[in-house]
């Protein structure tokens, strides 16, 4: 998983007119309570009071992080976030309908203002010169993700 | 600039659960349908949006290149 080696990037990271580190209060890589449901309640609860989440952090959500993410920055500020492989409905799922994010309507405009900037990073679909195999030939978990977006 | 926060729940077993279920057992399902992905950044003003091909739901991957630069980009251009 590339989580670790981001976070060691970016602890290096400097700014290249000063060379002062980009990143002077660290780096907080943490495995989530609730980690097979992810339920909005518990995900919010511990970015506020337990990760102390503030305005001038850049937070980094993956998959359901990301949704979590678009929740707390609806009514808080922070510097920056990446989103990454991001989602805005269940998607059909019944887990993901019961963690809370998606049954509500979401408040674009309060997290378009509540971060200086937000990047979103998405899978192109796959293609055959990518070399990617028909869903249901295999049943493995890799299988899976070689379709998923 | 304080700590760079990185939230995920490494569920992977929710992510064999989801895949093992008929949500995903086409060829044209998808764990996060790029359609879905594209649509939220339709709804964020000023979204910085990147695809990239062919890496799945970013499971695989053990480093991350270009999120990195993108972040260094950003607190260096602000």
């Amino acid at each position: 998983m590339w989580y670790p080696s981001v976070i060691n990037d970016l602890v290096l990271a400097t700014n290249p007119a000063t060379q002062h580190p980009l990143f002077p209060g660290g780096s907080v890589l943490r495995t989530f309570p609730d980690p097979l449901d992810a339920h909005e309640e518990i995900w919010i609860r511990f970015m506020e009071e337990q990760i102390e989440i503030g305005e001038k952090d850049v937070v980094i959500g993956h998959s359901s992080g990301a949704a979590a993410i678009l929740r707390y920055i609806e009514t808080r500020k922070v510097e920056g976030v990446v989103l990454v492989s991001a989602y805005h409905s269940d998607l059909g799922d019944v887990t993901e309908r019961d963690s809370g994010y998606f049954n509500r309507p979401w408040n674009w405009d309060a997290i378009s203002r509540n971060a200086n900037w937000i990047t979103q990073f998405c899978k192109s679909p796959c293609s055959e010169r990518m070399n990617c195999r028909p869903f249901g030939e295999e049943k493995t978990i890799n299988m899976s993700f070689d379709h998923a977006c | 600039m304080h700590a760079n926060n990185f939230l995920s729940k490494n569920n992977f077993d929710a992510y064999r659960k989801m895949c093992n279920g008929p949500r995903i057992a086409s060829p044209s399902d998808h764990l996060v349908p790029i359609e879905e992905q594209r649509e939220v950044a339709s709804r964020i003003s000023g979204v910085d949006y990147i695809e990239l091909p062919g890496r799945g739901h970013f499971i695989r991957d053990y480093d991350f290149p270009e999120l990195v630069a993108n972040v260094i980009d950003k607190m260096t251009s602000q």
